[in-house]
């Protein structure tokens, strides 16, 4: 199971454009609600991700945050 | 933003039928220096103590090996404890190697309870059972994850991942909560300049080059427009001020903690 294919990127995308600005922190929680690991991944990002995207167990959440240097902020491509 | 992953597969009833464990003393021949003597004396080391060796050693590996194999081991550690999910998530509980093949009862309390906490997250709805790793140091847990020498079977490694990731969980979700939108976030950027470079070599690997660079720059960005009372926060800063306390729990060493942790198996065994 990829991330990428899961997050909706329009969503992501959409939401990170959203609050474009420098030095902006995009906060991102996501559950895996399945029986099995989920291993998130991104295929584009402007900035940084911490902590660094890794497999997720079941039932387990992460938080992550984006944070860009630039003035719009854009990622996760289908 | 809070995302969902939800799959509408049927739970996993998985049982695992008690196995047969080969008895393996790990025998070690030394070589005698008296030749009068001509005796050979076998040393038998258990398992557990073989468990605490590795552990001991790996942030000496780690620190001689490339950036390029340290993010190998990283990718590789990340694929095991995904497919090893993905297999107990199948049900394919059948195989032998899923306990550790030894006669040490703490080795292999730890590795029953570490796959039965794997089997349970596996269920729908999941079955929280006690993760025998609970309370583990983080960089002790990452040396357990990331190990490429079979010590650890599969399943300890992925019940060690499940606390390590509840840990920068913690560590992370406290954090973020008091990220102000337009305010002075320099706390956040230190919080994560501070996880980063407790990491082992092994997790920074996972990072992109320049990634402190960039968390710095931010640091810094934001401490300028906050003015002279955030810098002189800045130089009055220690541990108690921190807004989330440091997930790196240095107070004892690894071994200590999984000496513990090998103690608390068996502590589980017979609850």
């Amino acid at each position: 199971m990829r991330f990428a294919n899961l997050f909706g990127a329009a969503t992501l995308f959409a939401s990170m454009i959203a609050s474009a600005q420098a030095g902006i922190i995009v906060t991102v929680k996501v559950k895996n609600s399945t029986t099995g690991p989920a291993a998130y991944t991104f295929e584009y990002f402007s900035g940084s991700v911490a902590p660094s995207p890794s497999t997720i167990l079941p039932s387990a959440t992460t938080t992550f945050a984006l944070t860009s240097v630039a003035d719009t902020v854009y990622g996760v491509s289908p | 933003m809070n995302m969902s992953i939800k799959s509408y597969q049927a739970s996993t009833q998985a049982k695992v039928s008690t196995q047969e464990k080969p008895p393996s003393s790990n025998p070690v021949n030394l070589p005698s220096g008296d030749v009068a003597l001509k005796t050979t004396e076998t040393v038998t080391i258990s398992d557990s103590a073989r468990a605490l060796y590795a552990l001991s050693k790996a942030d000496d590996k780690q620190a001689f090996m490339s950036n390029k194999d340290l993010k190998g081991q990283y990718a590789k550690g990340q694929s095991d404890i995904y497919n090893f999910g993905q297999r107990i998530a199948g049900g394919n509980l059948n195989n032998e190697d899923l306990l550790p093949k030894t006669d040490d009862p703490a080795r292999l309390a730890l590795g029953q309870h570490s796959l039965d906490y794997a089997i349970g997250l596996s269920k729908l709805p999941p079955e929280k059972l006690p993760n025998p790793f609970e309370g583990m140091a983080r960089n002790g847990l990452s040396n357990i994850v990331y190990d490429d020498s079979g010590t650890y079977t599969d399943a300890e490694r992925y019940a060690a991942y499940g606390e390590l990731s509840k840990q920068d969980e913690t560590y992370f979700s406290k954090l973020y909560a008091n990220i102000t939108n337009g305010g002075d976030n320099s706390e956040i950027f230190k919080g994560i300049m501070d996880y980063f470079d407790d990491l082992p070599a092994v997790e920074k690997a996972a990072y992109p080059d320049g990634f402190r660079d960039s968390i710095k720059s931010l640091y810094q960005e934001q401490l300028e427009q906050s003015g002279p009372l955030a810098l002189l926060r800045q130089s009055t800063e220690n541990e108690a001020d921190k807004l989330a306390p440091s997930v790196f729990n240095k107070a004892k060493s690894p071994e200590k903690m999984l000496q513990a942790v090998l103690e608390k198996a068996i502590a589980l065994s017979t609850a």
